[in-house]
């Protein structure tokens, strides 16, 4: 349990240094946000009032404080260019990338341990070449170029699949795919390599000699073993789709977070890039205790130590 | 042979693929297994012990295959099936239920991700012999009892690294005793424990063996453990037999030049504590075939004909069975190589 206190204290301490980086970050690169908004040809007059009120004449220290007392009452601020609070942007984009994120995952997981699974019994015959050299390609080709290369297939020569996001699952397919490739490609060299280096387990041995066929030991007690390892992977990938797959929610026009933190970068808007790296933070911390906790459920031999 | 076996190996011949040739490790072993009896097959490491034992079961590695011979196994006196012929489906029925065996490393042979005791019931589930957990479950803690591990509830939900060497040692043999099987396989099942702990399962495979009427095979390089279970003694060298004898009078009267060089390099309190003896030499590297007797580069008392031709199996009375030219003769003064 005190663990768990542990863990959660270093997540406050994280989004903490975070928040300060980001915060600082943002103040030092040049770039006015006030002369932003307005048009180059705005008065001195008008920058100065649009300055005032945003509260950015005031010492940094100052501006800090308030951002994270407004941001302990859950006010990340107003978005500065779209002119509505950060959070309610956040959450209104959140929901896309879970869709997006819980589809590639799944589809990334089962294809991947599947091809793993396969592998590793078939190695070096030619399921294994085969499984391996597609793993191979997904873990080289960038997620951009196998966006591209889906929406040329399913949609300009198959006509299967709609070319872009329209809110239907039917066209959340191809953007879940494009983004699990890549992570589909990682789980299954992890799990074939994992299990490779358990074939040689006496345990295996033992579990022939109860009756087990050479694949169902395989199955039932090499995977057990070889799964750990790919599933702290597996929670990192989550948090880093959960966090926005900025590429692909482009290509395919998904309103996600990631395309949310574009807008931001691309607007100068700091209340709204604040929120989103903070957020993103916030994922990625929670995805590792999670990982962690997994792990430690798992493994029996993690269990009994903490 | 008008005794009432179980298992007949014969005539096995097991090869292990390397680059693209395969060499032969286990050479035309004959092994019988009494019902009822337990047989000790001695020899050093790399000798093919392990790989005749996972003949029987068919738990080769990959790398090693049987390429002849065949393992005969008698359900009752008139009723034979050839081990090697079954199907992989018939044989993995085989395992756990009629033929189950016992590891040497305690510490990596069990499944470090189960519980003890599911590991143990799996056996009850992969044959469907006991259907209801409960029950199932009962059945693994009486057994857990039998091999004495102390409170068997509370061990069945033990994890394999929680346990000491020698409660897994005992874990795996309630797994491989579960299904009561006829042949235990025992593979050097004490090498890895302390002698104290060796003595306590020893006595309980003979105790488990002679309650239940079954066989085992115990597999040593250990003539200790020969000599505190066995009734019956194959001495293997180098993939073959060279010696085989009832167990009292093999350590009475042993023939093979190796048989004797194994017994004389046991330490024994009371002798010359300086000097322990030793076999000269190193197991020599299995590659051709070699025309003479496998042993003549270490022996003492080698003559001209064990460079010559491989000894012959040959009767020495008392069901005492020996490869050897001089071992029933004694080597031939004029012909000893030492006189040119």
């Amino acid at each position: 349990m005190s663990a768990v206190i542990r863990r959660g204290l270093g997540v406050i301490l994280v989004l903490l240094g975070v928040m300060l980086l980001i915060f600082v970050v943002l103040r030092i690169i040049p770039g006015d946000p006030a002369s932003v908004l307005l048009n180059e040809h705005a008065s001195e007059d008008s920058i100065r009032r649009l300055t005032e009120s945003m509260g950015l004449d005031k010492p940094l220290p100052v501006q800090f404080l308030d951002y994270l007392k407004n941001a302990l009452r859950g006010d990340l601020g107003q978005s500065y260019y779209m002119r509505k609070p950060v959070l309610s942007l956040i959450l209104t984009a959140f929901p896309y990338t879970l869709k997006l994120t819980a589809l590639s995952a799944s589809f990334a997981w089962i294809f991947g341990i599947l091809a793993g699974v396969v592998s590793a019994v078939y190695h070096d015959r030619l399921p294994d070449h085969l499984f391996r050299g597609i793993s191979l390609l997904g873990i080289s080709v960038p997620v951009f170029m196998v966006a591209l290369f889906l929406q040329y297939l399913m949609y300009f020569r198959l006509s299967l699949l709609p070319l872009m996001y329209d809110g239907s699952f039917v066209s959340m397919i191809l953007p879940a795919a494009a983004l699990g490739w890549n992570s589909a490609g990682s789980v299954a060299r992890l799990t074939r390599s994992g299990l490779m280096e358990q074939l040689d387990s006496p345990y295996l041995d033992t579990a022939r000699a109860k009756g087990l066929s050479t694949k169902k030991a395989i199955l039932f007690h090499g995977l057990r073993n070889a799964i750990l390892p790919v599933i702290t992977l597996m929670a990192l990938q989550l948090s880093g789709m959960l966090s926005g797959a900025v590429i692909t929610e482009s290509v395919f026009g998904i309103s996600g977070l990631g395309k949310l933190a574009l807008t931001a970068v691309q607007t100068r808007d700091m209340p709204l890039l604040q929120g989103t790296v903070l957020f993103t933070a916030l994922v990625i911390s929670v995805g590792n205790i999670i990982a962690d906790v997994t792990n430690t459920l798992l493994d029996p031999r993690l269990r009994t130590k903490s | 042979m008008n005794k009432d076996l179980l298992l007949e190996i014969k005539d096995l011949t097991v090869s292990v693929k390397r680059k693209k040739e395969a060499v032969p490790v286990v050479r035309g072993v004959d092994i019988d297994i009494p019902r009822g009896g337990i047989v000790g097959l001695v020899g050093e490491s790399g000798c093919g012990k392990s790989m005749t034992a996972k003949s029987v079961n068919r738990i080769l590695p990959p790398f090693a295959e049987t390429t002849g011979g065949s393992i005969l196994w008698h359900d009752s006196p008139g009723e034979t099936t050839d081990l090697l012929k079954l199907k992989e489906k018939e044989i993995r029925k085989k395992c756990g239920t009629e033929i189950a065996m016992v590891f040497q490393e305690p510490m990596t042979s069990l499944n470090p991700m189960m519980r003890v005791g599911d590991q143990i019931r799996e056996v009850l589930k992969i044959h469907k012999i006991e259907k209801d957990p409960a029950v199932s479950k009962e059945r693994v803690v009486k057994m857990l009892g039998a091999v004495g591990i102390p409170q068997p509830e509370l061990r069945y939900n033990s994890w394999p690294h929680e346990l000491s060497g020698g409660m897994r040692q005992r874990v795996m043999i309630a797994m491989a005793m579960i299904c009561s099987p006829k042949l235990l396989i025992a593979d050097e099942a004490t090498t890895a424990v302390d002698v104290t702990i060796e003595a306590q399962i020893l006595d309980l495979i003979r105790d488990m063996c002679h309650a239940s009427h079954m066989s085992a095979l115990v597999i040593t390089h250990n003539m200790g453990v020969v000599s505190a279970i066995c009734d019956h003694v194959y001495v293997m060298y180098l993939g073959s037999i060279v010696e085989k004898a009832p167990v009292r009078e093999l350590f009475t009267n042993p023939l093979h030049p190796y048989t004797r060089g194994l017994l004389s390099s046991i330490p024994r309190i009371g002798n010359n504590p300086e000097y322990l003896e030793t076999i000269p030499g190193n197991i020599p590297v299995v590659r051709k075939p070699f025309s003479g007797c496998d042993f003549c580069m270490r022996c003492s008392d080698d003559v001209r004909k064990c460079f010559m031709e491989s000894p012959e199996m040959r009767e020495a009375g008392n069901d005492h069975y020996v490869r050897c030219h001089t071992a029933l003769t004694g080597p031939d003064p004029g012909e000893s190589k030492g006189t040119e």
